[in-house]
């Protein structure tokens, strides 16, 4: 196969593939950055190695080892913090993700119903932290509420938006 | 709620770990649920996608006026999360993949990381002889994140803070951001003038906060390290015990793993760099070195049943490229006969890598090892005639890992990208404790890359096994309990 097949090849896997796994690095690196960080690398690596994917083969399974990979590399370069996982819970929230893969891209597609049936002054919540990436402190300045109740309404909306998943799928094929 | 629940328990360490004050204890308790609990774990997945996916979809978040929708998406192209990836996260948008993806696949060619401006400079360099480095080490080159390994001479280097450093081989350096960067070994003295205040110095164990200053810090590889404020105050802040310490001018302090030893310097005393490893002499605690070579030990590697035979007598070759089955791990027995009753205090294992010739290390990135030792003391028994790939101890098809209910991880070092030679080593207590729990006086240690590789072009690390002309063997040094 020419050069230039491989990389069209290439870049229509990814394009299907990457949000999720996107996704996947932040349920192990909940930090935007550092996880956006991780993901480049590990495209960077997937390209590199596309060589050795096997067209017809689970694109989404090997990126998802490269990533994780990725993922480990990060941990090691960053050094010890206090506040990193540690390796047997990166893997085990690997394993969790891998086999679930599935049904969390199913859950990723019922989330907009739910938003949607959201309160206004709950999307704008999310809005403001999730577009705009603001901390809950300046949220707190530019909504006029406290820090505190926007951390409560934050940790509710999620709860919130779960359990409206959960049932959704549900509804959408009955157990 | 004073039940205890842990789905509730859980779901609140998420809220603090996406909003809140996350602090260690929490990660511990994290863990701790998800790992003991496939619900809890299977929660924590969904809760921290569902993180992601807002993330993710914040475009279509909230029913804004067309008007609005424009002006933020200009906003976002031009804003620090403008980069060309991330526009790529929204294949709904057609001309938008198309945008992102060529920027996108154009850029990571040729340059990994295409935002990424410059962290610092280096200025001058006197007698400096470098090691494999990732980062350019001509004068006047700029410097983005990532390490510099000076072997010999002095390198300074300024930051786009303004912090100035300089750098004293025989060190190891590693740029982690405009105003910060990660001493791993070695020593450099640093000015930060007035606008640089803040510049951070990360050691392995301790990380230092300038206030506006001269300083002075050196680290072994372990991380036990050695300050001195020259002029000003700096302030420690320990890793594992939290302290924190401001020092200032002529105060000097030892870190180790456990704790800060201030130390007021003698009037007009030079500096004593490593005060941190006399202190250890001064106590002339008992030593002791062992190698593979001695006694009952043995040292070995296997290699997985479709590898090429790549074969050398004095090397024991390590790698993982699990595509192409090209797995190779090494096996160490160190004779602890000659410790009798003592017990060991502190241990390290150092090996000694050299060039195999086969494979490219400049097509090799950044390796990872782990050590493991075997805790099955019936596996001991292992002969370097006999040995092969399904019946090395703690056996595991996994190149990078073992059979962790026969062994326990000890440690891990690591290779920086190109290099494959050169002396490297892990120590910690995990080692000591494997040491003085093993009942039979045989300890057999696993040496794995847990870095994989694809390919077969990348190259093959080995390091000195008993055979060697030239370089010592594994080798296990010990500090002995009194």
């Amino acid at each position: 196969m020419s050069p230039p097949d491989r990389a069209e090849e290439f870049v229509f896997l990814l394009a299907r593939h990457e949000r999720l796994l996107g996704a996947y690095v932040m349920t192990m690196v909940p930090h935007p950055q550092d996880a956006d960080d991780i993901l480049q690398e590990a495209k960077v690596v997937m390209w590199r190695a596309f060589g050795k994917f096997e067209p017809g083969t689970n694109f989404g399974a090997w990126a998802r080892k490269v990533a994780f990979h990725q993922v480990l590399a990060f941990r090691k370069r960053k050094h010890r913090d206090r506040l990193d996982f540690s390796e047997d819970f990166l893997r085990a929230v690997a394993d969790e993700a891998e086999s679930s893969a599935d049904r969390l891209e199913q859950r990723e597609r019922v989330l907009h119903e739910c938003i949607a049936k959201l309160p206004a002054d709950h999307r704008e919540a999310l809005d403001l932290r999730y577009r705009e990436g603001l901390s809950l402190e300046d949220m707190a300045a530019r909504l006029g509420r406290t820090v505190g109740a926007l951390y409560r309404l934050l940790s509710r909306v999620r709860a919130v938006l779960h359990e409206c998943v959960t049932q959704n799928l549900n509804r959408h094929e009955p157990a | 709620m004073n039940q205890p629940d842990p789905k509730a328990e859980l779901l609140e360490l998420c809220d603090r770990l996406l909003d809140g004050e996350f602090t260690p204890e929490d990660r511990a308790r994290l863990e701790a649920l998800v790992l003991g609990d496939a619900d809890l774990r299977r929660l924590y997945v969904e809760t921290l996608h569902l993180h992601a996916a807002l993330r993710q979809n914040a475009p279509r978040l909230s029913d804004a006026p067309l008007a609005e929708i424009v002006a933020t998406s200009l906003r976002d192209v031009r804003g620090p999360e403008g980069r060309g990836y991330n526009v790529l996260r929204c294949p709904r948008w057609p001309m938008q993949i198309a945008a992102g993806l060529a920027i996108g696949l154009g850029i990571w060619w040729f340059t990994p990381r295409p935002a990424e401006r410059p962290l610092a400079t280096l200025v001058e360099t006197n007698g400096a002889r470098w090691e494999n480095s990732s980062l350019p080490t001509s004068p006047g080159s700029a410097l983005h994140a990532g390490r510099l390994r000076l072997a010999d001479g002095v390198a300074r280097i300024v930051f786009q803070s303004g912090a100035e450093v300089s750098l004293e081989g025989d060190a190891e350096l590693e740029l982690t951001g405009p105003n910060a960067c990660f001493l791993h070994s070695g020593a450099l003295t640093a000015h930060v003038p007035e606008q640089a205040k803040g510049f951070v110095v990360g050691t392995a164990n301790a990380k230092l906060i300038d206030h506006g200053t001269d300083f002075g810090i050196s680290t072994d590889a372990a991380g036990r390290a050695q300050v001195q404020v020259l002029q000003g105050e700096v302030e420690l802040q320990h890793g594992r015990s939290g302290d924190t310490l401001r020092h200032q001018t002529r105060e000097s302090t030892a870190i180790t793993a456990e704790r800060f030893s201030p130390t007021k310097d003698k009037a007009d005393g030079e500096p004593d760099r490593y005060a941190f490893a006399r202190t250890t002499t001064a106590a002339r605690k008992p030593m002791l070195a062992l190698t593979t070579a001695g006694g009952s030990g043995d040292a070995a590697y296997v290699v997985s049943p479709k590898s090429p035979i790549h074969y050398s007598d004095t090397l024991l070759l390590v790698k993982n490229a699990p595509t192409t089955s090209y797995l190779r791990k090494a096996l160490l027995r160190f004779d602890l006969t000659p410790l009798r009753e003592r017990r060991v205090a502190e241990a390290s294992l150092a090996l000694n890598f050299e060039a195999t010739g086969f494979g490219y290390a400049s097509l090799t990135d950044e390796c990872v090892f782990a050590v493991y030792g075997v805790t099955d003391d019936a596996q001991d028994a292992w002969s370097a005639e006999t040995l092969a790939w399904e019946n090395a101890p703690a056996f595991s098809a996994d190149a990078g890992a073992v059979d962790t209910t026969r062994a326990v991880k000890l440690g891990t070092f690591t290779t920086p990208r190109g290099v494959v030679s050169g002396a490297f080593s892990i120590e910690g207590e995990a080692l000591a404790d494997f040491l003085n729990a093993d009942a039979n006086r045989r300890a057999t240690l696993v040496v794995v890359r847990e870095t994989v590789q694809q390919g077969n072009t990348t190259a093959v690390h080995g390091f000195a096994g008993n055979r060697h002309p030239t370089l010592a063997p594994p080798t296990l040094r010990l500090t002995l309990a009194e």
